[in-house]
């Protein structure tokens, strides 16, 4: 018995140490062979194979293959692949295949930079990437709407509520003042196309999506025609190492979007739907009649005026004695109350094999407006790709398209303009028809000429038709093992076709005016190439890899513009020829660019990473002696939580990057030819001869600016990088940017190309931090959150206090700083606003101008949460900003409470009496003390408030039904989704919206879809 | 072999791009504009030159209200004791109270900025004219006095409404952009050498019949005027002569015919493509049952005498709520269709009544009645029968006050020259009326932007 069970124990041991010797049975020395695959088994070329602790090392061929020398028993071998995780399995004597896993750690994930990919890991420059899945939840029809408080140090506003409006971005600060006089916009690259219409309006003719005020803000957003769901990722450049590879075009950052691109597998089909409400968000709630009159009444009375109904009186008040005093319109909810309606359709079909990858993707979006009439947004757009690797996986090919059109009608004015109406307007006569009178007192001739019927302007209807197609063919070939051959060739077309009508029902019979038309067209094409050439070289230790490359673009556009008028009447106002008057205009402009830049990227043990990017661009809108600059940048990184005294002593930090760059970028966005002198067409003949005029101020001397950039960040991650952080501190210089710079209309014009003398310094400090705060099988809860804290600062302007901008700018302050009048509250006494008069001499003028702060964002930014549990998914997302900005008062200098329009409800706790305390000063019909007084206002800090909110962005709630339920119906997924967008605001703001700040422009609407998803 | 390689392909690649982008450097020169000129081709050849030249009038007359289009008609006439605002528009309260704030969009816009506009580009074609080998001589001395005129004429009524202004006679935005004031009598000197180099360049007439080109008559006349303002009565006298005695021109006997374009009274006019007169559409109401925006002040109505005709033809009335309204009614075309007349700038009446009272002024009693009379007499009203210098300056003035009325700012300009602005608008309005309301404010906008801008006392 004993002896049975000795040797069944030795013959257990035997064969144990059998088994362990077989497995060590690798005479030293020896080659393996093996095969690096991913976990579908599919091959992966390039990938790495190391021998742990050695320097030996192999790259897979196109087969997944790899051979491998020197192994001892106890090798373990490394395989490594971008955007997998890294596998450490113990070498045996057969056949090593070794599987990888597609790496869901924001560290590995990949990112598309400047013509190729890196990951955060690797990365020395500062990119963000926000994914598909962050934009499919927000119910928004421009991209940019998507990214507001996402990415730090892109600050995104939108311009108006109305659909398809335009919005500012700025990536790491605005280094100019008027956005309408110069271009600090980021580039923008779709597939490696760069979108020429960038943010800038689309529209020629005014429509409503104008800042009513200033007509020269706003607009349409020409980024309306990229279709939010054919997105895959957006990744934001920020930096120098980043950007200056694009040379003059990266100054104010570049914004990388990629469209989804098929995968290999089963074919798959994907539809959604979803439909929904939207309304006006915060408006100020104005006076009703009774409020009004009571207004008008105490303003004659503070004035010691006797009300009159006879024009020459000086207390001439035909609202009070000639109109009704009963009735009553509330102007806000009949023009801008209304429900808009959302609808939107998206589907699309993609699959593949191992060598060709297609998708084919199509949709429609489409909202109404809250005006009253029939206006809406309507954008229907198509996307496609293919995506080949040849078998040898030498060749690739990859062809993507986009084609979108955008319908948009709405009036040509943003009727938030005229809530200020008197609220007894009469509107309609006694026959029901618009008037623009009562009772003999004609509506133009009152107020400052802009009293009208408000109806009238749903009858000016506007129209856009923009189109949009963007392909890509990006083709590459592999000559040797180390070098690839790459070209890219890109078109894009953009298309905007514009119709103004003014048709007789809509005018005002006292103005005079005729019927008229106004047609735009506009077409912008252009084209890039960009053949580059790429070495890698990696060993054991070190990868080293060789980027150059060559642009060639060129850009042409085409504007026309008929305005028609003297229409003998409404019914042929669409057709130009039967205009009583025509004037026409056209231009053309041709832009020519071509650069050659390189990379060079060395990477020392993943720890050590070096990277030097260089640009040498042309561009035809310098004089031709100035045409060509050179840029570039330098980065570098270090990993320090691969060194060994760090991974022994910090266990607990996972991951830790020091990282620094510094660079040069340039701008050319100054517009075309503005090197000549040049004279252009009269609208019109005088008098049967054709004339001339001198189309702006000549100035051949300007020369490209120089945007200096430097980022020193740290990176670090926790707990197996379940907490992550990220830490970066930027300060960007610019001299000589190229604006159009301000000159007193002395000079006949109000601006000319020029170096802005001045030296502008942005800084500022961004941090990031991501959570996995729990993580189980049925809950989880991940929060992300961004900050971003900038500064402007004015460091040096030569020649300052002779130049136009003396009474605007202050050395040592930001650009945009509020330097004016101080403000010292409503006088007890009198009841009129007062200022300090700094320097005592009895006079308000400039000389008493005093730095009181200013409007730049003292910081903001974003906290996302997603919770998932079982089914159930919900995440919301914050945005915040603290900074000053005008308060409502801004739009009342020219209408002060009292005068014949509606106030904001918050006048009715004004100063009444002497020893009443107030931040309204007195009511005032004319031209007073109280008019002065609110004149100086609005040069004083009296007009700014605080403007710093909270909004609840976007919420979204979706429900996964069980594949129990669906798979019988061979659905892969089906969702259910409930998702909000602008829900709530919390702020202290005395005014409409604080993101708009304007109180006659349609704030941001509030949105709230529902709808459902389904993959097959 | 493999090392030579590898080290060698990078090698040529960076050689062939290098040279494919050598080739490329004439890639970034592109052709000019097609659809703008380049300014040395525009004073190359006579055509375009003339374009550059008549492109200007057509920017003068482009909008309704501007500089020279309306606006010192209009405004003028508000802060003189001729219009009334019968609404209660703010901008034209601010004129007719003679309380401008410096920060009303009007003087910024229609008066200041438009200005200098159109100085820019007189001075950009003169500097244009000056510096072409290539046009033939009688079309740039031709467009030279044209241009020459058309500066005296903005400078003019820059000084007047302004006082003290920027003199610019050159294009150059880094010499004008922080140019101070230049005192008034300077500019009046310029004015004066401009008006007489032009009246030496230009010719008598044109080819067309219609004046709306200045010709060596139209400089002679606006001299005339300018000599008058300066006092300068024998040259003043001089310059009118030389108009009246041209045969060129004949006043109308017809008084609704003095403001049609075919009227052989005009001296020089600006024309519209498709429009009737700014003045028209501002001062005719749309409807006979409406209020007109500007009425005539009881004071101005006054004046007139019975039996003058120029109240019956150059007035009008709407009666609103039983009161009745008059408007000034020299253009009568409205309507856009068809365009019958044109912005009358210089005409023979006005030439009459400067040589008048410069010869009152030189004690040429028989010679100034023979003028007035004949102003008299087309009007409707018999011979004047003053006789003493004195008061035959009074009755020209009152002349001047019936005959040009809501014209040109002639009321506003002849107050203030003659020193009576103080005494007359103190009693025809119930305002308070400061002597600095005499000249209007420098906008507050630019003197934001140029430093070296000084205001006017008063604002």
């Amino acid at each position: 018995m004993k002896k049975t069970i000795l040797f069944i124990v030795l013959a257990t041991l035997c064969l144990f140490f059998k088994a362990v010797a077989q497995s060590t049975n690798i005479p030293p020395g020896q080659t393996i062979t093996g095969k690096v695959t991913d976990d579908q088994g599919n091959p992966l070329p390039d990938a790495t194979v190391k021998i742990k602790g050695t320097s030996e090392m192999a790259i897979t061929d196109h087969n997944g293959l790899y051979k491998l020398g020197k192994i001892s028993g106890q090798s373990i071998l490394i395989a490594s692949f971008i955007g997998y995780e890294t596998q450490e399995v113990k070498a045996t004597d057969g056949f090593n295949e070794i599987h990888l896993l597609v790496s869901h750690g924001k560290l590995d994930e990949v990112l598309i930079q400047a013509y190729g990919t890196t990951t955060k890991r690797l990365n020395t420059g500062d990119i963000t990437k926000v994914s598909a899945a962050d934009i499919s939840s927000q119910p928004v029809s421009n991209v940019l709407a998507a990214l507001e408080g996402r990415v730090p140090g892109m600050s995104i506003t939108q311009t108006s509520g109305v659909p398809g409006s335009s919005f500012n971005v700025h990536i790491r600060g605005q280094s100019v003042l008027d956005n309408s006089l110069s271009n600090n916009d980021p580039l923008i690259i779709i597939d490696n196309v760069p979108f020429e219409q960038g943010i800038a309006p689309t529209n020629q003719l005014t429509s409503a999506a104008n800042n009513p005020t200033s007509i020269s803000s706003g607009g349409l957003s020409p980024l309306n025609n990229i279709n939010p769901a054919d997105i895959e990722s957006v990744e934001v450049l920020k930096d120098a190492d980043a950007t200056a590879i694009y040379g003059s075009r990266g100054a104010n950052g570049v914004i990388l979007i990629t469209t989804k691109k098929g995968k290999a597998g089963a074919t798959k089909v994907n539809l959604m739907a979803n439909s929904g409400l939207s309304n006006t968000g915060r408006m100020m709630p104005m006076l009703n009649t009774q409020q009004y009159i009571a207004m008008r009444k105490e303003a004659f009375a503070n004035d010691g005026l006797t009300i009159s109904s006879n024009p020459s009186d000086p207390g001439y008040a035909p609202d009070l004695t000639l109109w009704s005093t009963t009735r009553y319109t509330d102007f806000e909810k009949l023009l801008i109350g209304n429900t808009a309606h959302t609808n939107d359709f998206q589907g699309s079909i993609s699959g593949g094999n191992i060598n060709t990858q297609f998708m084919i993707a199509g949709g429609y979006q489409r909202q109404t407006t809250v005006y009253p009439g029939d206006f809406a947004d309507g954008v229907a757009s198509m996307h496609f790709s293919i995506n080949h690797t040849s078998n040898d996986k030498r060749f690739t090919l990859q062809l993507t398209g986009m084609y979108s059109s955008d319908k948009n009608t709405m009036p040509s004015t943003d009727l938030t303009r005229y809530i200020n109406l008197p609220p007894n307007l009469k509107l309609r006569d006694s026959t029901g028809n618009l008037t623009w009178q009562d009772n003999g007192v004609v509506y133009n001739t009152l107020g400052n000429g802009d009293i009208i019927n408000p109806l009238s302007l749903l009858q000016q209807q506007y129209t856009s038709v923009n189109e949009n197609l963007l392909g890509n063919l990006q083709l590459s070939y592999k000559i040797l093992k180390n070098l690839v051959f790459r070209t890219s060739v890109g078109y894009n077309v953009f298309h905007s076709d514009e119709t103004s009508l003014m048709p007789s029902i809509s005018i005002d019979p006292n103005s005079g005016l005729l019927p008229s038309s106004s047609f735009a067209n506009s077409v912008t094409k252009s084209w890039i190439i960009e053949p580059q050439l790429e070495y890698t070289r990696t060993t054991a230790n070190d990868k080293l890899s060789i980027l150059l490359g060559n642009t060639l673009q060129d850009k042409s556009g085409q504007t026309t513009s008929l305005y028609g008028s003297n229409y003998d009447s409404d019914l042929l106002l669409n057709s130009i020829a039967a205009a009583g008057n025509i004037t026409a205009s056209n231009d053309f402009v041709q832009y020519r660019y071509t650069a050659f830049f390189a990379r060079i990227n060395y990477n020392l043990k993943d720890k050590y990473i070096f990277n030097l990017t260089g640009r040498r661009d042309g561009s035809s809108r310098f004089a031709p002696d100035k045409q060509w600059a050179n840029f570039g940048a330098a980065g570098a990184a270090w990993i320090f939580s691969s060194e060994s005294f760090i991974k022994d002593n910090l266990p607990f930090l996972s991951f830790g990057k020091l990282r620094s760059s510094y660079g040069i970028t340039g701008n050319d966005q100054i517009g075309d030819y503005k090197f000549l002198n040049l004279w252009t067409n009269t609208a019109n003949t005088y008098n049967g001869l054709s004339g001339l005029y001198p189309q702006s101020l000549y100035n051949p001397n300007y020369s490209w600016e120089i945007n200096k950039k430097l980022e020193i960040a740290l990176d670090l991650g926790f707990l197996k990088d379940d907490i992550l952080f990220s830490a970066s501190w930027y300060s960007n210089r610019s001299d000589n940017q190229l604006i159009s710079y301000s000159l007193p209309s002395q000079t006949g014009f109000f601006n000319v190309v020029k170096n802005f003398p001045g030296l502008v310094s942005n800084t500022g400090l961004e941090l990031v931090l991501t959570t996995k705060n729990i993580h189980k099988k049925d809950f989880s809860w991940t929060t992300s959150f961004n900050i971003t804290i900038p500064k402007n600062e004015l460091l040096a302007f030569p020649g300052l206090s002779s130049s136009s901008y003396a009474s605007q700018y202050v050395i040592g302050q930001s650009l945009h700083l509020i330097y004016a009048l101080k403000y010292t509250g409503v006088d007890p006494q009198t009841g009129l606003y007062t200022f300090e008069d700094k320097n005592k001499d009895g006079q308000l003028t400039t000389a008493d101008y005093q730095v009181l702060g200013n409007t730049d964002p003292k910081f903001y930014g974003g906290l996302q949460n997603n919770i998932s549990y079982k089914q159930f998914d919900l995440s919301f997302f914050f945005e915040f900003r603290k900074q000053i900005g005008f308060s409502y008062l801004n739009q009342l200098a020219t209408t002060p409470p009292g005068w014949i329009y509606n106030q904001p409800a918050i006048v009715e706790s004004r100063w009444q009496q002497p020893g009443d305390h107030s931040s309204i000063q007195q009511f005032t019909s004319g031209y007073t003390n109280a008019y002065t007084a609110i004149s100086y206002l609005s040069l004083s800090n009296g007009i700014y408030t605080d403007a710093s909110y909270i909004r609840l962005k976007n919420v979204s709630l979706s429900y996964r039904l069980p594949a129990a339920w669906i798979s019988k119906f061979h659905i892969s997924n089906c969702r259910l989704f409930l998702q909000a967008q602008n829900l709530l605001t919390i702020t202290k703001y005395v005014g409409s919206d604080p993101e708009t700040q304007n109180l006659y422009v349609l704030p941001p609407l509030r949105t709230i879809v529902g709808g459902l998803q389904f993959n097959f | 072999m493999k090392k030579v390689k590898i080290v060698y392909l990078p090698v040529l690649a960076l050689i062939t791009l290098m040279a494919f982008l050598s080739a490329c450097k004439k890639f970034v020169d592109i052709a000019p504009p097609l659809t703008q000129a380049e300014s040395s081709t525009v004073f190359s050849s006579d055509q375009t030159a003339t374009s550059a030249a008549v492109g200007l009038y057509y920017q003068i007359t482009a909008s309704n209200l501007t500089y020279l289009n309306g606006a010192i008609t209009v405004y003028t006439g508000l802060s003189s004791d001729e219009l009334i605002d019968a609404g209660s528009n703010s901008t034209y309260d601010a004129f007719e109270n003679n309380a401008i704030p410096s920060n009303l969009s009007a003087i910024n816009s229609a008066f200041w900025s438009n200005a200098y506009k159109y100085i820019y580009q007189a001075n950009a074609v003169i500097e244009g004219l000056n510096s072409s080998a290539t046009l033939s001589k009688p079309v740039k001395d031709q467009l030279m006095g044209e241009m020459l005129f058309t500066r005296a004429l903005n400078y003019f009524y820059l000084v007047n409404l302004f006082g003290d202004v920027p003199l610019e006679t050159s294009t150059d935005y880094l010499v004008n952009g922080s140019m101070p004031r230049t005192a008034a009598s300077k500019v009046y000197n310029q004015i004066i050498n401009d008006l007489s180099t032009a009246e030496t360049l230009l010719t008598a007439s044109y080819a067309s019949s219609v004046n709306t080109r200045p010709t060596e008559m139209a400089a002679a006349a606006l001299l005339a005027r300018v000599y008058l303002y300066q006092k300068d009565w024998i040259n003043a006298e001089t310059q009118a002569s030389i108009v009246i005695n041209s045969g060129s021109y004949n006043l109308e006997t017809n008084l609704n015919n003095v403001f049609l374009a075919t009227s052989s009274e005009t001296i020089f006019q600006l024309a519209r493509p498709a429009n009737n007169t700014a003045e028209a559409i501002a001062f005719i109401p749309s409807s006979t049952s409406i209020k007109p925006t500007f009425a005539v002040r009881s004071s101005l109505l006054n004046a007139f005498t019975s039996g003058d005709n120029r109240k019956t033809s150059w007035l009008n009335g709407n009666t609103v709520n039983g009161t009745a309204y008059y408007y000034p009614y020299k253009y009568k075309q409205r309507v856009n269709n068809p365009v019958t007349e044109y912005n009358v700038v210089l005409r023979l009446a006005e030439v009459y009544l400067i040589r008048a009272e410069a010869r009152a002024e030189q004690n040429n009693i028989s010679g100034a009645l023979a003028d007035i009379n004949l102003i008299r007499n087309r009007a409707g009203l018999a011979n004047t029968s003053t006789s003493t210098s004195a008061a035959l300056l009074n009755a020209i003035a009152v002349e001047r006050q019936l005959e040009l009325f809501a014209e040109w700012g002639h009321r506003w300009l002849d107050l203030k020259r003659t020193g009576a602005i103080d005494t007359v608008i103190g009693t025809a309005k119930s305002i308070v009326w400061k002597p600095t309301d005499a000249l209007y404010p420098i906008p507050l906008a630019q003197i934001q932007l140029n430093p070296f801008l000084t205001q006017n006392s008063g604002y």
